[in-house]
């Protein structure tokens, strides 16, 4: 029996951990906090695909489908013991990145499902322009420094995410997700094929001490959802970075409904 | 694969002599060595994601690094199994650049046994320098096959990450030099059997009367591996390189011709 994960991605700062949260407080859904290692793998296994493929099949016997296997196997054993301590039936993975990488995890796991949330990249961008993320080296990351790289990673995080297969994928809006959980909840538990449970919307009271040193919003959805941080693009963001988001990714922000008056 | 004797990785710097003992690895009866696989890239990943997510992975997921090294040691044996479809007992993999992943490879299967290729660096920078590999990103040839220089830069680097791996694995690593394999190949391939802990197929010597699957830069020595192993290409460099290139060569990897016992 494969595992058959739910993948959920999406830009950084666009409610993914919120919506990890619900869908772990969901009885038959285990999702543990950013895993961080797909894409990294998912990458790996298309590079060596294109790379080594021709020579696995020729010299290995090991023609694209069996490498497949090996990679799905591989990345399966990093959420089975999860799954299986959890008692849940079904597991999800929960790190943004996924989102880049959603086309080769839906080759691998040809019977996952795929969820990116997705936020109006203008509130992205500045959340991402606040947060003090650093490399291995210590010097922050351009996209928490400089508004065209911010808008850049999201729009390259919406477009990998839509590159999953239509039928197994599903788009939430954060602003929608804050203003009606159980609506736009409701609605992904149908896609999910899983039963409508209320205990998704509860999902602040849960005890989550120790958990998601990685994720920067670990505390906050520790306090129930609302709409505070909705727009906060328009106290946050100067003319200039207003400016360098719009050129980077206005047509994705219009195409979205993102782009009204004082863009 | 009997539970004690592991796979074999080879490693050492291009032109060394990796894919003669490759090819005659791979006509033994029980052992199966192809082309360079890419599996190195699995390694390194493995060493990546243990260094900078090995505690999150353990606390959050249920997965001690020993389990996920391990699970990235059966994404590396199932490929490299799969080439001889269960027909021979043990895989081998040579890759040059395998020395700098023999630590990694040994913690991932503990009964691995390593080998590292060397060759008189004169007469490897001689081989080198006879070719005009070029780097496909810039189109440019590379500096180790453009001057004598380069050579000995790039051959006194590999050579030292092949003595670092041989300080840190001790007995687990063989040096096998080509000039002894050229000069008295049955000794030399019974001593090399005797390290493997595997008995002496005479096969290994008529390697050339097999249909060989070169892969990729195998190619280049396909002519050379139509006849047995014999000294003609040692001291290749007297014929080839003129005495300026050699000295300034015998300079700048001094401390390594040495230390491999060249004079």
């Amino acid at each position: 029996m494969s595992l058959a994960p739910i993948f959920i991605g999406g830009c950084p700062r666009s409610g993914t951990t919120l919506l990890r949260a619900m869908l772990d407080s969901h009885p038959a859904i285990v999702c543990g906090p950013e895993l961080r290692a797909f894409p990294a793998l998912a990458g790996l296994s298309a590079d060596m695909r294109r790379v080594m493929g021709a020579t696995l099949e020729a010299h290995y016997q090991l023609p694209a489908d069996g490498l497949d296997r090996i990679f799905a196997d591989l990345m399966a054993s990093f959420l089975e013991p999860l799954r299986r301590a959890s008692g849940k039936p079904r597991v999800a993975e929960k790190t943004p990145a996924n989102a880049l990488h959603f086309a080769e995890l839906a080759r691998l796991f040809p019977e996952a499902l795929f969820v990116q949330i997705i936020r109006d990249g203008r509130d992205v961008v500045a959340s991402l322009l606040a947060m003090n993320w650093k490399d291995a080296k210590g010097a922050p990351l351009p996209v928490t420094r400089d508004a065209g790289a911010a808008a850049r990673a999201w729009a390259g995080h919406v477009a990998g995410g839509r590159a999953a297969p239509p039928g197994r994928y599903h788009e939430l809006r954060y602003e929608r997700l804050v203003a009606d959980p159980e609506g736009e909840l409701r609605t992904l538990l149908a896609f999910l094929g899983e039963a409508w449970s209320d205990s998704v919307l509860d999902y602040a009271a849960r005890d989550r001490a120790g958990e998601g040193a990685n994720e920067s919003s670990a505390a906050r959805i520790a306090r129930d959802v609302d709409t505070t941080a909705v727009g906060r693009w328009r106290r946050d963001l100067s003319a200039a970075q207003r400016r360098a988001v719009i050129s980077e990714a206005g047509a994705l922000l219009a195409e979205l409904g993102y782009a009204d008056h004082d863009a | 694969m009997t539970r004690d004797r592991g796979p074999i990785f080879l490693g050492g710097c291009p032109r060394s002599g990796l894919t003669l003992i490759r090819v005659m690895l791979d006509a033994h009866p029980r052992i199966s060595c192809g082309p360079d696989s890419g599996v190195l890239s699995i390694a390194r990943a493995a060493r990546e994601l243990g260094e900078t997510l090995g505690d999150l992975h353990a606390r959050d997921f249920h997965l001690p690094p020993e389990e996920v090294r391990a699970n990235f040691a059966d994404a590396i044996a199932r490929i490299l199994g799969a080439r001889a479809q269960g027909a021979k007992a043990r895989f081998a993999e040579k890759s040059p650049l395998n020395l700098l992943f023999f630590e990694d490879y040994a913690a991932m299967f503990p009964a691995a046994r390593f080998i590292h290729v060397v060759r008189d660096g004169r007469d490897v920078a001689a081989s080198l320098l006879a070719r005009a590999w070029k780097d496909p990103r810039t189109g440019r040839v590379f500096e180790y096959c453009a001057s004598a220089e380069g050579a000995a830069r790039y051959w006194k680097g590999m050579v030292r990450l092949g003595l670092s791996a041989e300080t840190a694995l001790g007995r687990r690593v063989l040096r096998v030099r080509y000039e002894d394999l050229a000069a008295a190949p049955e000794p030399t391939l019974r001593a090399l059997c005797a390290f493997l802990d595997e008995p002496y197929a005479a096969e290994m010597l008529r390697f050339n009367e097999r249909a060989l699957d070169l892969a990729g830069m195998e190619g280049e020595s396909a002519a050379a591996l139509k006849e047995r192993v014999s000294p003609r290409f040692v001291g290749r460099h007297a014929r080839e390189l003129g005495p300026g290139d050699v000295a300034r060569i015998g300079e700048i990897a001094r401390d390594e011709l040495d230390a491999l016992g060249y004079a």
